[in-house]
This record gives C-alpha cells, structure tokens and sequence, in this order.
C-alpha cells in the first residue's frame, strides 16, 4: 500500500510508540513457541485434488522457500508464489483461469522486475527463468502442465481455488494449504482434551438454547474479577469447520505471542502497514484465553475486526457449541494502563451482524440464528469493555453453524430460537 | 538565494500545527440537512420483486456539506438508499452486499473526531447513527439512510442484495444492480461524440465470418500522434453496445477517466483509426496504485447489429513514482500477451461475457526480437492472437460461456520441455 511515507511517519514516531515498543519487547519473554511445520522443499507438502478427469496438485512454498526457488525476497514484497500442476485426462482442451486464484495476480514479468531499477527509460529486464516458471493457460487434452501462480501474499494457511473451463466444465477445486513460518495459535491447542470424557454434554435445542442464554454475558481479566466486551456469538461445528469458514471468509489466522511476532506487531504498527497475524490480547471465559483468535484486516493495523472463540463442553448434533466474541477496531487511542489499544465501534450489533453477511456470502454457513444471554444495553447508557470503551447492544447472540463444504446462500436455514425484537418489528 | 529549510522552521510549523489542530478541536459539529440537496430528486429507480429501491450518491461537495465532515478526502462516499418493501415478508439488506468493506456510522465518526470538540463528536455519532440505513424492512414498511462505501472516481456502480426472511430457497432474495452518476465527474467518453465519428457509408455490417475476416484485417498496433511510430499492439476486441461495455468494466471493478486532452496528452497518446483512445480505464491491485490501463477506440464497423470496439491494455511493472494521471515514463510488462490473457479472465468473472474467440494476426513477436512502442518501450507476442469478447448485457454465469471456434491457439505461451 502506498500512502506518502513522511507525512504518515512523522507523528507517529512519539513517545508512545517508543514506550509501546519497550512493553511489547517485555512480551517477548512470554509463552514458549508452538509446534510450526517444517520447511524444506516444498514439493514434500503437495495437495492433490481429483475431479471430472481432472488431477490438480497444489503447493505453497514459505519466505524462506521462495527466495531460494527465485532469488528474490518476494514474500517481503507481499508476493506468494504457487505451484500448481494441472494433468488433462479428458478428451479437449482445457483452459486454466489464474483470476480465479488470485483476481489481481502478478504477470511473471512483473515479478522478475521487481527492485530492478526500471524507471526512466531503462528496459525492463525480459527474464526467461520467471516465464518459464509460470503457467499456461491452455492445457490441451491428455497433457499435463505446471508452474507457479504469483498471488497476493497470505501466511498462515493459504486458501485459493483453481478453475479451469472448457467445453461444458466449469470445475472449481479449494485448496486450503498451511504455510511454514507463522507459530499459528490454535496449531497448538489439544482439542481433544480440553475437557474431560464425563464433562461433555450433548443437548437438544430446547435445552442448549437454556444453556448457553447462562453463559456469561461478557468476557473477563485473567482473574475474572472485571468484565468487557459482549459474548454476542454462538457457532456450532468442528475445529475444522471453523477454520475453513473463516479461512474461506478471508479471515486471517493469528500469531501465538512471541518474541518474533511481538517485533512485527511493532514495525506495523509505526509504519501503519499491514500485520494480519499480530497475536491479540486473552480475554477470558471457562477460566481460560481464547482458544481460537481471527482477524480480518481492512485498510491497516489500525481498522481490523477480531474474533474470539472458546470451545463449550456442550455439543449439538454431536457438533461442538463455542462461545465468542466480535468487536471491530476503528481505530488507535492512548490508555494509562497498556498505553495503545485499539478503540471498538461501540454498536456491537453492527459488527455481528456484518459477520453473518461475511460468512454467509462465503458460503460458510448452514444455518443462522439468535438466542439471548447478553442482555441489552441501550445506547445512552453504554458499558464498558476492559480498556474502557464504550458498548451498547440488543443484546443478542448470534447463532452461526459454520458449514466446511460451501453452501449457497438459498440454501441457508433460519433457527427458530429467538428473534431480537428490532427485527421482528422494525422501526422505519 | 533560497536557503534550504531550517530545523528550526520545521519545528515552529510542527508547533503551529499543533496549536491549530488544538483550536479545531474545539468545533462544534455542523451540518446540512438531506433536503437543502436533490440527492433524493436525482434519485435512481428500481423495481424488483416487491422491493422499490431508489438510490442516489452525493458527490464530494456535497457530502462534505451533507455530513460536515470531508468524507472524500477520507476516500469514504455516502450511498443514500431508500427501500421500500412492498411484500407480505419481513426483509434484510445486506449492507456488505454494497461494498464488502463498507464502512460503520460510528468508525466513520470516529475517523473525524479530531475535527470537533468532545461533544461535536458526540453529535456527529448520533448523526450518523440515526441516518445509517437500517438493514431490517418489516412488510409494507420503508426505510432509507446512507451507507458509507469505500469512494471510486466516476460512474458509481454496485450491488445490492435484498432477503425475505422465511421464504423458501427459490425466491429467498432479490439482487439489484445500480450505476450512479456522480457530480463533480465527467468521464472521457462523455466528450466523445460516438454517432458523429462515422458517417453512415463508413460503417460496415458483418456477421460472425464476416467479423473474422474483418478482424484479420485490423493492423496490429497503434501509432504515435504523427503515425512516424509504431505502438503497441492491440489485443483486445469487444463485440458490445457502449453502456454494456461501459457496465461490464465498471461491474469488473475498472475506473473511469477524465483526462483532459491537451497538447500534452495528444502528443503522448496512442493513436488508432488517427484518433487518441475513445475511452481509457483504469484499475490498480489496491486504491493507491492504479497500474492497468485499458484504451477503447469505436470501430467502423457492426457485427451482426452490434458496435466493434478495439483495446489496447498495458500493465505498469517496476518503480513507478511519477505514474501521475498519464502511462509516460512508466515502464510497462514487456508481454503484451499477459495483459490480454487478463482481461479474458476479467470478463469471464465479471459474468458480462458470452462469447469469447481467439483470432489470428499472422505474426507473432518473440521475446528475443522485440519492438518498440511510441515511447520506445519493448514489448513482444509469444504467440499471434488476439481475443475477440461478446458482452452480454445481462449477467451470464460462468459456466455459461461458449467459445467461437474460430482459430486454436496452443499453449498460449511455450510449452515447456
């Protein structure tokens, strides 16, 4: 992102951001790293997909991984590049659509020019080894052929689909391919264990309705002694049906906290560049952190939504129930106790609200609904979440049973559990 | 002799600007009210399956008087809507629908805070809150309220999705598609003529063959102002009528222009047909850089009843700090063949494509031989086509889309051993 680079770095450079820099430093004593996946040659990481005589073979290789493939620091540069192999086992051609995996990706040419001083009326340089490592479009039939794709950049897990067309196909294949480099909260998070055998409990609607309209309505310190931001989300799934609807949602995964993360956060947050995966203070609910923290960023560090979520013991359907919070960050502001934090938009319900219109247009969602629990708090008598920012609400959980294979929109369900009152009767 | 800038001076100017920023702050929040404006008059119309939606967008004048805030400045463009749900069924819109990034009533106000006292921006906040369009419609109800969308330049185009609540899947929602004029915009294309730019004996009708022929005929590159210099090739045609084409683009997410045409751009412009480009767009990987271009010149001829129009695309690679408003000293992808792949594909996702054909130029330009353009930037064409696009007025999915067969490319680039 370009922005004029003195007038953007000047006032921020004050104090501050210096104290700010030394708390975050403090932090990197902090949790040990989590289990990461090895590096080496991507090849050895290989997905592979099969459909309508079709074989398609992706692979994502790391920072370190892309400059050794093409002596270039491209992930620096936001550019991932991807490999893919596309064998034709049908009868006629078919035609690979790369805007499909990336709508704005990189002409191999563009990449091969990168930081070479091509300005003025020097020639670009036309390098042979960046074309010849590119794709074609054209794949006749009963042929086979590969090479990279060079796509915006995404750490963490990689989601992007291939399409390819030809007469009478239209063929889609997701990919959802982790990237070596990032220590990945919930890489490290038994599931399994988090609770034991005899505290799981299944429960019909009725009940889970009544149960999780107990769970308490905010979340809490380490100590549990004050109270902030609303749990205003309920999902029903498995792990991997959360992480699929959010990766498939554009939602970036999130750095557990460490000495490595602890410096990016800071250089993104002088340079107001982007960190999609800066690790986000615990809030507590059963006791604990969040199991699980996403972030979708806009513009830059500053505008960002998170989302927190604790798995229940309670399951529906044999699906777990999570508890969770949204707030979205609408900018930076200066507080006596952690010095930055991020302000919220105080109507909760808003961001809620966009969450489902997110996940349901990603095709993530099977049903929808609300139950109560929060209790509403009208907007001229606002609460407060733990770094003081004000919050007001309907007081509604949002009910979303995420859904890992994608599901049109048409065919989204409604639970009949609750209904907030502003909808049922709105007021014009 | 101007002496360089002093510390000193830089650091006085850092205090005045404190001390002004401080004064500001003290402002009280002002506005205008909706109806001192014919934002509402203006206002587009849309019918639709029980919903009467009228939408209209404040240009940035406006919006600055209409909010009290620069929103434009800001890159933020308020979209006044007003719905009416004539159905029996409660209704949602879908406000992410509009721009998946839309922005809220209160980050808005947030993002402007500075500008007012402690109570100014409390004033704001409730402003903008009360007129945020709501997104829920009970039957027979009407609401209306502004939303506030990432700001483009030109011909504002969007989406909107509207859901009944309860309904079975089949008729579950409703899509609208608007494109909006804005004030204070006048794209290139308005200043063209496009009737007068042929008379009626210079136009010839084809059909599909015909338009084969024709098009094998169309040289390959355009020139410079005099015709002394070869350009860049052509790579694109579009078989369409000008407001499908200019739906598409826009739907595709491409920018219009407004270049003003005087000595200095004649003088660096493409020319065909002997003319500077009809039309240029333009669209950037994010809202700061826009390094695609895509010049459109109307052509003399008609192919089964619709206007031909051909394309030139160009893709700015490398360093590009004086990008300005015009391509000059840019350095643009050498591979003409990339850009062309591109907008097949752009198209194709859009769903504004029906047709698509490869057409053969006879000569390709490799990449060890390459030419120059007007500006004597290199370019080559691994392979001899171009790609001929038929534009559909109506979206068309992408499954749907049928190839003319006319000429069969290979690979579209070498085939690697």
């Amino acid at each position: 992102m370009r922005r004029s680079v003195l007038a953007m770095r000047l006032p921020r450079l004050s104090f501050p951001v210096l104290a700010s820099l030394l708390l975050l430093a403090a932090c990197a004593a902090g949790p040990e790293p989590v289990n990461q996946i090895p590096e080496g040659d991507y090849r050895e990481r290989i997905q592979v997909q099969e459909a309508a005589g079709l074989r398609v073979s992706a692979a994502v290789p790391s920072a370190r991984e892309s400059e050794e493939l093409f002596g270039k620091p491209l992930y620096k540069k936001g550019i991932q590049p991807v490999w893919l192999k596309i064998e034709n086992n049908r009868q006629k051609s078919i035609t690979f659509l790369p805007v499909g995996l990336d709508p704005q990706y990189y002409s191999p040419l563009e990449v091969a020019n990168l930081d070479e001083d091509v300005s003025g009326t020097s020639r670009p340089l036309v390098n042979q080894f960046f074309i010849d490592q590119s794709i074609s479009l054209v794949i006749p039939p009963n042929e086979e052929l590969s090479g990279f794709v060079f796509s915006k950049l995404d750490e963490g897990t990689k989601a992007f689909n291939v399409d390819v067309v030809g007469e009478d196909l239209f063929q889609t294949f997701t990919f959802f391919i982790p990237v070596p480099g990032l220590n990945i909260d919930h890489y490290s998070v038994d599931w399994r264990n988090l609770y034991s055998e005899d505290q799981w409990v299944e429960l019909g609607a009725e009940r889970l309705v009544e149960e999780i309209e107990q769970y308490a309505c905010c979340v809490t310190d380490k100590n549990g002694e004050n109270t902030g931001d609303p749990l205003n989300l309920i999902l029903i799934g498995m792990p991997i049906d959360i992480y699929t609807a959010f990766i498939r949602a554009d939602w970036d995964e999130t750095e557990a906290i460490n000495r490595g993360s602890a410096w990016k956060t800071f250089k993104s947050f002088v340079s107001g560049g982007e960190y999609r995966y800066s690790p986000v203070s615990s809030l507590y609910v059963f006791g604990r952190p969040q199991d699980i923290a996403f972030q979708k960023a806009r513009e830059n560090i500053h505008e960002r939504n998170h989302l927190r979520l604790w798995m229940s013991r309670v399951t529906y359907q044999g699906l777990p129930v999570w508890i969770g919070q949204i707030s979205r960050d609408i900018g930076v502001r200066f507080t006596a106790k952690t010095i930055t934090t991020h302000k919220i938009d105080p109507d909760v319900d808003e961001t809620r609200e966009f969450l489902l219109e997110n996940l349901a247009y990603a095709q993530s969602l099977k049903a929808v609904g609300y139950v109560g629990g929060v209790g509403a708090v009208p907007k001229d008598q606002p609460r407060g979440n733990l770094t003081g920012d004000p919050w007001f609400t309907d007081g509604y959980r949002l009910v979303l049973w995420v859904s890992s294979r994608p599901t049109p929109i048409s065919d989204l369900e409604f639970l009949q559990w609750r209904q907030p009152r502003d909808q049922e009767h709105p007021t014009p | 002799m101007i002496q360089p800038p002093q510390r000193t001076y830089s650091l006085c100017l850092l205090v005045i600007l404190a001390a002004l920023l401080t004064a500001c702050s003290s402002a009280p929040y002002r506005y205008e009210p909706l109806e001192r404006f014919d934002v509402v008059q203006r206002a587009v119309t849309q019918e639709q399956g029980g919903f009467v939606v009228r939408a209209s967008v404040p240009g940035e004048q406006e919006a600055e008087d209409l909010f009290g805030i620069p929103l434009y400045k800001r890159k933020i463009q308020p979209i006044w809507l007003e719905i009416t749900n004539v159905g029996d069924d409660r209704a949602r819109v879908v406000l992410s629908s509009i721009d998946r990034e839309y922005f809220s009533p209160l980050e808005v106000a947030y993002m402007h805070k500075s500008n007012f006292s402690k109570q100014g921006w409390m004033d704001m906040e409730d402003r903008l809150h009360a007129d945020a369009l709501p997104r829920h419609i009970g039957p027979g109800q009407s609401v209306s309220g502004f939303v506030f969308t990432h700001a483009s330049k030109g011909t504002k185009a969007f989406n909107l999705d509207i859901y009944r609540i309860g309904k079975e899947a089949a008729e579950s929602y409703e899509q609208f598609t608007f494109f909006i004029e804005v004030p204070g915009f006048v794209p290139d294309h308005r200043d063209v003529n496009f009737r007068q730019l042929y008379s009626a004996d210079e136009i010839r009708d084809v059909d599909k063959d015909g338009l084969r022929a024709v098009l094998a005929e169309v040289p390959c590159c355009t020139s410079s102002q005099d015709g002394a210099a070869h350009g860049r090739p052509v790579q694109v045609f579009f078989v369409a009528e000008g407001q499908d084409l200019l739906r598409a683009l826009l739907r595709a997410g491409w920018n219009e222009t407004s270049y003003e045409r005087d000595k200095d751009y004649l003088a660096g412009a493409d020319y065909f047909f002997g003319r500077p480009p009809d039309a240029i767009f333009r669209k950037g990987r994010d809202r700061s850089t826009e390094r695609a271009e895509l010049a459109l010149w109307l052509a003399p001829v008609r192919a089964d009843g619709q206007p031909l129009w051909v394309g030139q695309f160009k893709n700015a690679i490398g360093r590009t700090f004086a990008i300005g408003e015009l391509f000059l000293g840019v350095t643009l992808d050498p591979d003409t063949n990339d850009g062309r792949n591109y907008i097949l594909q752009d198209m194709w996702y859009a769903q504004a494509m029906r047709h698509w054909a490869w057409s053969e130029t006879g000569h390709a330009v490799p990449k060890d031989a390459p030419q120059q353009d007007i500006h004597g930037n290199p370019w080559f064409s691994a392979d001899a086509y171009r790609v001929v696009i038929w534009i559909s007025g109506e979206p068309v999915a992408m499954a749907d889309v049928t190839p003319v067969n006319w000429d069969r490319p290979g690979a579209l680039r070498e085939v690697k051993e």
